[in-house]
């Protein structure tokens, strides 16, 4: 039987690329933050030395996240509202404050960790470690709270978020942490072990993604109606975004990667790795926010998105600041300075 | 007790006029190409043993409304008749509670830079008059009034006949109430539309 709809609502879709990117880069810093402070915050052996560049990276990425949320919004000059009137039922006004106070606890972290105050680095570091898992909460909660959609209405989606950011955050910081050690010319052992460790433990955050995207898709296949109708419409008509793009060159070629063996040891092996589970996880972002409104409450339309050039160039603008911010951060904050013997014999610093 | 106001819509007597859409857009300046109210219809069936099936759509002004509890400004009220309303000032137009919303009841009005919906013609209330939607129906499908007042048009219709609500299972609660309604206009058909089985 057919049914034809007149008059179809035909409605635009609301949330776009920047609430995607938005995720994308509050789950990179969360992620690289709670990766990075193990050794410096929680002593774990072999991660020590990395701390300064995580958390110049983690600061980078997050002073542009919320940026694109604010530009996202209808009136970007009054977002400072979000701080006067808490709804205590709302996932965006409990993320409102977890952002500004995990940005203040990584700020006050990078500060000490450049300043070599290890007791408060360490304080200032637990608060933001602890932070950084109320973010990664927090935006699963945002959309896993929305009855709405089918496609994010599952209380697996603050462990999808979870689990996304450590992957992500840990590739970019694998990423981003060989070219630093590259160019300060570490030798090959030191520059080696850090990466050896994370590349080891993304492996297992890499199955565990993929686990759980597993468990999401065979639930919204047996659930409701709805439910089912978003599992077939990723396998059917998002097939190339989720399946391919997401799934199989942003998770399962990277895990490839990482488990065997005379791959996984190499330097090139395991950015080529870091640098699709990077890519993945932005489709994945991307996929789950647009994704997610495509199919209409009511009528028989897709919901349109319409990307617009305006988005496009704040998001572009908005990645190279990030850049520019990281490259500068981890210069001021992460390379240690040169220590020169004068011909007085003190030690001066270049 | 108060007053809850509720709206009875009897789809028997709805002629798919679109009356309601045009009185609704005129009363209160919504801007092109968004609604606060608007009536989908669906043809369903093959010749000759087609249907044709009509479905008014509104805020339901929920006893529960996820629209309320998601706004992370408290843009987003409801007055003590139950009536839910948006502070146009306040909303910083985060579209949270659109994309929140099961009934797709709101829009970003974009000459205010903020969320917009039905309002149940709250000026319209305060002045002893009836919603505009409700006064323009020539098919006489809509009542509106207390439903706490057993004595109300919409509490007698409630009562005398077989009603039902859009999407109980969200759990809002919604006070826009249904005599007639066909789950082919209620629902979307989302395998058809997706090419799967129908």
């Amino acid at each position: 039987m057919s049914i034809y709809s007149f008059f179809p609502s035909g409605g635009e879709m609301y949330w776009g690329l920047l609430v995607a990117l938005y995720f994308f880069y509050t789950g990179l810093s969360a992620g690289i933050m709670l990766i990075t402070s193990l050794g410096g915050v929680f002593h774990l052996n072999g991660l020590e030395r990395i701390g300064k560049v995580g958390a110049a990276m983690a600061l980078s990425l997050l002073a542009v996240a919320p940026v694109h949320l604010i530009l996202d919004l209808e009136k970007p000059w009054k977002f400072i509202t979000l701080f006067g009137h808490f709804q205590f039922l709302s996932a965006m006004s409990w993320g409102a404050y977890i952002l500004i106070l995990y940005a203040l606890a990584l700020v006050f972290y990078t500060y000490y960790l450049f300043k070599d105050n290890k007791v408060n680095a360490r304080k200032f570091g637990i608060a933001a470690f602890i932070l950084a898992l109320a973010v990664e909460g927090y935006t699963g909660f945002l959309m896993g709270n929305i009855q709405a959609h089918a496609l994010w209405n599952t209380p697996l989606m603050p462990v999808i978020f979870l689990f996304s950011g450590l992957a992500s955050g840990t590739a970019l910081f694998i990423l981003g942490y060989s070219l630093v050690e590259k160019l300060r010319n570490a030798p090959q052992a030191d520059r080696y072990a850090g990466i050896a460790l994370l590349s080891n433990w993304l492996k297992w955050f890499v199955l565990v993604d993929g686990a759980l995207m597993v468990i999401y898709f065979i639930i919204l296949w047996y659930g409701h109606a709805d439910q089912y109708a978003a599992g077939y419409y990723l396998l059917h008509q998002d097939s190339l975004s989720f399946v391919w793009l997401e799934n199989v060159v942003g998770l399962l070629i990277p895990f490839l990667i990482l488990i065997y063996r005379p791959l996984a040891s190499r330097l090139s092996a395991q950015i080529l790795a870091s640098l699709l589970l990077v890519f993945g996880t932005l489709v994945m972002r991307i996929n789950l926010v647009i994704g997610g409104q495509k199919l209409p409450l009511f009528g028989d339309r897709l919901v349109n998105y319409t990307l617009t050039s305006g988005d496009v160039g704040i998001a572009v603008v908005l990645a190279l600041v990030a850049v520019v911010l990281m490259v500068v951060l981890i210069k001021a904050l992460a390379f240690e300075p040169k220590k020169i013997i004068s011909s007085q014999g003190k030690e001066v610093v270049s | 007790m108060g007053k809850r106001y509720a709206m009875v819509i009897d789809l028997r007597k709805c002629v798919g006029c679109h009356a309601c859409t045009v009185a609704c857009k005129s009363e209160n300046n919504v801007p092109l190409g968004v609604y606060r109210s608007r009536v989908e219809e669906v043809e369903s069936g093959d010749y000759p043993h087609v249907s044709r099936h009509r479905l008014p759509r509104l805020c339901n002004h929920c006893e529960k409304p996820t629209c309320l509890s998601v706004c992370p400004v408290k843009a987003t009220y409801q007055l003590e008749d139950g009536t839910v309303l948006v502070d146009y000032e306040r909303c910083i137009g985060c579209k949270y509670c659109i994309a929140a919303c099961p009934y797709d009841a709101r829009f970003i009005n974009e000459e205010r830079h903020s969320a917009d919906k039905c309002t149940f013609c709250h000026h319209r209330l305060e002045a002893g008059l009836q919603p505009d939607c409700v006064n323009t129906c020539v098919g006489n499908a809509r009542a509106f009034g207390d439903l706490n007042d057993p004595q109300s048009e919409v509490a007698r219709l409630i009562a005398a006949n077989q009603i039902t609500v859009l999407k109980p299972e969200t759990n809002n609660r919604p006070q826009v109430y249904y005599i007639g309604a066909d789950e082919r206009v209620t629902r979307p058909n989302l395998m058809q539309l997706l090419g799967g089985a129908k």
